[in-house]
């Protein structure tokens, strides 16, 4: 009779060492092997991360974080005075409660006012270049940290919504993990009883995968088993619980927001305790060329700013805040100018970014525009500046240089500097 | 550079306004002052312009390796600035420096031409610096780039590369279904395997030549009984552009000394036609009657057939509705009824120009008439994205950045950008209440209509003055009367010429789609500032393209039968360095990696398990089911411009897909795939059966080291007795073998 092993006696290590056997695989890709399958996935709150708020479209910061009252740009919204020694926007009432331990960079200058340029421009700190393909800060982070924390078994930079940009250079398996802010991972079948299955199938796999690579035909075959060993790590592991955002306390869901949105960031905050240094949250939407004023106080800024308010306490509760950047901002501001149409277009000259936590300076508001927001008083600030910000925030050493495949030199965040008065 | 910044709190500005042409007199001062006088300003200043000019530096010094290839950066950096200290000291000195009257740059342009005309001197002092300091740039950036990228007429034959072509199937085998071979021919093969005879092209000019397709008209009369039916005749055409096409690429390689790879053996280049024409690979039947074919001339054979085949049409028209509308859906846009049209134009051969003025101009109800669904989803927005997404898809330009944004190398203007805006003003989307035959029920549709509007479109620019435009497109203006209708005017506009944008950016994406990369990099940025790989090739191409009236299959047919789409993608280590994925202009020296995009992978899967579409009912259906299948790994960027971006190719949630998903399941298990079911029930021998599966997924006989692991595999089954059993057993090993074939990357690359 056909030897068949009864079900469940494959275990984790079992498989692994299957799928790790050809001759080519990498050893730190799977050296987690040692972590073999934990019962509930540990808590781990002093390890740094950062929450990336994407703001997609191009958020009119002038109506944010740096209104500009009696100017003619000045808009219909009033400022009002926060926990921190700067004022925001009326319509962030629940952020200001919490603006003692954010802050507002209020000085950025990035040249870049279209969404495709200024999105990659502001995720990897480097203007596009036809040439080349700059990793995101997400990615950077998941080679510098992620690649560290071998107990980590679900990717380390994870997308919660999309556009986060590529691995560029960094290669594949610290590309984003994209998924919906429902939680449901698609295709983890995670039942037990199909493993054996598995690694018959994988023990397959590995000989012509491995006569793939062997005949010399690049890069791209070997990254593909790399990302097949994070694929099988993860359908294993009991931390992608940390994807379910359902078995939160409802109260705290409820503090999120029920939207799309305060859902990602609550997972977000579920991924960071796990282990995942770096998450992005998309919130899309700020594209307003049209009707600015009434989208941002009906739709956009509610949901912003509970959001928002509702992770830095979660965090702040948790202890975790110390050790968690949160930077919120989008590919561009919009022009201090209202159009006809009363929206904004697109700005790249001067506006604002938001960061805190991490045991950067909360409550204050780091460089300033003319009255107008036009233009920047005194320095300005590129997204080199704030990716070098977040470095020094999760120990990531500013020397640090990558090489592109044709071994070009790429400083970390494009050699930018934390920013005094944050780090200070 | 922080602390030159700290240092110089307005130089940042001042080098944008450099680069963007509206620097001023006081500023062109300071600039140079600071320039002059710190070392590590200059050095700043040099980084700064590197940055708009790292295109031009990449393609200097492409053909280094990438140890040697920091080197030479440090050394061209040391030259560059020795050079560029010995202008700065020359133009301190001599105010008007001659040097730079023999430049092609007037100082003018770089320096706001508003100024005053008083102070002379200093201005001149200022401006000579800063265009000495531009001038030096870019003249050593150019001089580092012409020893790679001329293409000198008279280079010896015995050069790498020739080896080669004796392995390489000759164009003429390839086009040789003619019955009568022309005499030319013969001499043309001859020809090249004399070695001492310089590689001459066919004498082509297209600009005076009378179009390839009346003369093959006159021809017709002597060669056809089908007056009208070009075909025939014009292979004399095809086989010189072939041949135009395996020289050019061939020259390339001498210049760069590359070896080229051998050629792809017939298992892998009928798997990479099948994906590239028909959007999924060849079933094993289909393969075994390719390799079974003995006659010369089978890959012509095969590339025409699958030319005129429905999937063909289909998979093109795919392509296209992507690029067109994006694959997300949008409320008002009926993707399908785009993608039926363009299925309809290909199937009825219509040329590229026909396409491109029904893109334009159509009129009317976007689920009937289909090409108006593509301006229907980007006029949003003052037809901004409509702006972009014409010049960028159709034309092949990136005037979009031009918007806030200028290169100093680049002429595109914002005015240019706003000019042909102007063109789409009066096009506006209408809710029409429409009849139905219950009459309670009324429904809406939403027209694409032109409105009697005239006059300029006004636009801010980046200083934030208000400016017109006209409708302007390559020096043509139109009237902006508004009886005339624009969107009419400017689809002529872009056909007119015999090298017009829309004919450079079909081919060089078509020519991507077959090769993986274009002849320039991106594909959608063709201009002086980014010179494509094979200049004279590209330019060949999209004049014989014109010339053919804009024929899209045989274009395609000129790639598909030219002897660098039939090479191998196993690189030599003499090509290696051929790596267009890290940047490099490509040399086509080997076929390059194409992931199977997630249509292609979708086709291929319901292919092997047999439930591919034949009657329209099926297609409709399969193409239904397709669109929200792709969906998953598609996401809108939620921004004005349509933006969209998908997470599919290499990424693990691709893995976890091809692992677990649900279509891999019904593809592997008998109980849905026909494939599987009717593979059990065959009576040939375990090993066959398995050999069925490799022809069917991979294209290729199994390898020893696998044959080795399934006769393992299917040991367990000996000495079992029961049929029933031992077949259900065995469906089961079936099964996990193909699961390991779909998996594999081989599998999820076309190659």
């Amino acid at each position: 009779m056909m030897k068949k092993n009864p079900p469940g006696t494959m275990n984790r290590r079992h498989m692994m060492s299957h799928l790790a056997a050809g001759a080519a695989m990498t050893v730190p890709a799977y050296s987690f092997l040692n972590h073999v399958s934990a019962n509930a996935a540990e808590i781990r709150r002093n390890e740094k991360a950062c929450i990336l708020i994407w703001l997609s479209g191009g958020p009119p910061t002038i109506d944010m974080w740096d209104l500009k009252p009696g100017s003619k740009n000045g808009g219909e919204f009033k400022p009002i005075s926060t926990k921190g020694d700067l004022q925001i926007s009326e319509h962030l009432p629940k952020i200001a409660q919490q603006m003692d331990s954010l802050s507002v960079i209020r000085s950025m200058s990035t040249r870049e006012a279209d969404h495709t340029r200024g999105r990659y421009y502001m995720h990897t700190a480097y203007v596009p270049n036809p040439t080349v393909i700059h990793p995101s800060f997400g990615s950077v982070v998941s080679y510098e940290l992620g690649s560290k924390r071998k107990y980590l078994e679900i990717p380390s930079f994870v997308s919660v919504g999309g556009g986060a940009g590529s691995a560029g250079f960094l290669g594949m398996t610290h590309a984003p993990f994209v998924v919906d802010s429902n939680g449901n991972i698609r295709n983890v079948d995670r039942n037990s009883s199909r493993r054996d299955r598995l690694q018959q199938r994988l023990a397959m796999w590995n000989v012509i995968e491995d006569g793939f690579i062997k005949s010399g035909r690049g890069d791209l075959p070997k990254a593909h088993k790399d990302v097949y060993g994070k694929a099988v790590n993860l359908m294993t592991s009991s931390q992608m619980e940390a994807f379910q955002v359902s078995s939160e306390d409802p109260k705290t869901q409820e503090a999120y927001g029920n939207n799309n949105f305060g859902r990602g960031l609550l997972m977000a905050r579920r991924l960071v305790e796990t282990g995942v240094p770096f998450v992005e949250v998309n919130l899309g939407g700020w594209d307003l060329h049209n009707d600015v004023f009434n989208t941002l106080r009906d739709q956009k800024l509610p949901q912003l700013d509970q959001g928002i308010a509702a992770l830095t306490q979660d965090l702040k509760d948790r202890g975790m805040l110390e050790n968690t950047v949160i930077v919120c901002m989008g590919e561009f501001g919009r022009t201090p100018r209202i159009n006809q149409n009363t929206g904004r277009d697109h700005w790249a000259a001067s506006w604002s970014a938001m960061i805190g936590g991490g045991g950067l300076n909360g409550g204050i508001a780091v460089g300033e525009t003319d009255k107008d927001g036009t233009a920047i008083l005194g320095k300005s600030y590129l997204p080199g500046d704030i990716w070098a910000t977040v470095c020094k925030a999760l120990k990531i050493p500013l020397n640090i240089v990558h090489t592109s495949k044709r071994g070009r030199p790429m400083k970390i965040a494009n050699g930018g500097t934390p920013i005094e008065e944050l780090v200070g | 550079m922080k602390e030159i910044l700290q240092k110089y709190p307005r130089f940042s500005r001042l080098l944008d306004q450099l680069c963007e042409q509206s620097l001023d007199q006081k500023g062109a001062d300071e600039i140079s002052r600071i320039v002059k006088n710190d070392p590590a300003a200059r050095d700043y200043y040099i980084r700064y312009l590197d940055i708009h000019s790292t295109l031009h530096w990449d393609l200097a010094i492409s053909d280094a390796n990438p140890t040697e290839n920091k080197q030479e950066q440090l050394q061209n950096n040391t030259r560059l600035k020795q050079l560029v200290e010995s202008f700065v000291a020359e133009a301190a000195l001599e105010p008007i420096n001659s040097s730079l009257t023999t430049g092609e740059l007037d100082t003018s342009e770089f320096v706001s031409s508003s100024r005053p005309s008083s102070s002379y001197s200093s201005r001149k002092t200022a401006g000579t610096l800063v265009a000495a300091l531009l001038l030096t740039f870019m003249v050593s950036g150019f001089w580092a780039l012409s020893p790679a990228k001329q293409h000198d007429p008279v280079v010896k034959q015995n050069q790498p590369g020739e080896v080669v072509t004796s392995d390489i199937a000759t164009s003429d085998e390839l086009v040789s279904n003619d019955s009568s071979p022309s005499p030319g021919d013969k001499q043309n093969s001859e020809r090249m395997a004399e070695p001492d005879l310089p590689p001459k092209l066919p004498d082509i000019k297209w600009e005076q030549q009378s179009n390839p397709i009346s003369t093959a008209q006159a021809d017709s009369k002597k060669e056809t009984s089908e007056p009208g039916s070009p075909s025939a005749p014009q292979l004399i055409d095809d086989r010189q552009i072939v041949e135009v096409i395996n020289q050019r690429i061939k020259q390339g390689w001498i210049d760069q000394s590359i070896t080229p790879s051998p050629v792809a053996d017939d298992h892998e280049w009928c798997r990479r036609v099948y994906l590239d024409l028909a959007g999924r690979i060849p079933t094993a039947t289909e393969l075994s009657h390719f390799l079974n074919d003995e006659r010369t001339g089978r890959e012509r054979r095969l590339v025409d057939r699958l030319l005129e085949s429905p999937e063909f049409a289909m998979s093109w028209a795919t392509r296209w509705t992507n690029l067109l509308v994006g694959r997300s859906p949008n409320k008002h846009v009926d993707r399908l009824a785009l993608l039926k049209y363009l299925r309809h134009s290909i199937t009825e051969n219509a040329p590229w120009s026909l396409v491109v003025s029904d893109l334009i101009s159509a009129q009317g109800d976007p689920k009937k008439n289909g090409p108006a669904n593509f301006l229907v989803a980007h006029l949003n927005n003052q037809a901004v994205p409509a702006t972009a997404f014409v010049a960028r898809t159709l034309l092949g330009t990136q005037i979009q950045c031009a918007q806030c944004h200028r290169h100093p190398f680049y002429e595109t203007t914002q005015r240019q950008f706003w000019e042909l805006n102007s063109f789409f003003k009066q096009a506006k989307v209408v809710a029409a209440p429409q009849m139905t035959t219950d009459a309670n029920q009324q429904q809406t549709a939403y027209l694409l209509t032109d409105q009697p509007v005239g006059g300029p479109t006004y636009y801010e620019t980046r200083s934030g003055l208000m400016q017109v435009a006209y409708p302007r497109f390559n020096g043509h203006k139109v009237s902006d009367d508004k009886t005339v209708i624009r969107r009419q005017e400017l689809a002529k506009l872009l056909v007119e010429g015999d090298d017009p944008l829309i004919a450079q950016s079909f081919v060089n994406r078509t020519w991507s789609h077959f090769f993986g990369y274009g002849f320039t990099l991106p594909i959608d940025d063709i201009g002086p500032h980014n010179p494509p790989s094979h200049p004279k090739l590209f330019e060949t191409l999209s004049r014989s393209f014109v010339a053919s009236g804009y024929d899209i299959k045989r274009l395609v047919r000129w790639i598909c039968l030219s002897r660098p789409y039939r090479l191998s993608s196993h690189p030599l280590p003499e090509n290696r360095q051929d790596t267009p994925q890290w940047g490099d202009p490509p040399a086509f020296s080997h076929m390059y990696f194409k992931p199977l995009s997630p249509e292609q992978l979708y086709n291929s899967l319901v292919e092997i398990s047999g439930n591919y579409p034949h009657s329209s009912d099926d297609w409709n259906r399969h193409l239904e089911n397709r669109e929200s299948w792709v969906l998953q790994f598609v996401e809108s960027l939620d921004n004005d411009e349509n933006g969209e971006s998908n997470h599919f190719q290499g990424t693990i949630t691709q893995a976890l897909m091809m692992m677990n998903g649900e279509l891999i399941n019904r593809t592997i298990s008998p109980d849905s795939s026909r494939f599987t079911a009717s593979l059990i029930g065959h009576t040939g021998s375990d090993l066959k059966k398995f050999e069925t599966v490799c022809l069917a997924i991979l294209s290729r006989e199994p390898k020893p080291g696998e044959i080795v692991l399934f006769r393992k595999m299917i040991h367990q089954l000996k000495g079992l007795n029961n049929p029933v059993e031992r077949r259900r057993l065995l469906a089961g090993q079936l099964e996990d073998v193909m699961w390991a074939y779909l998996n594999s990357s081989e599998f999820i690359i076309n190659h």
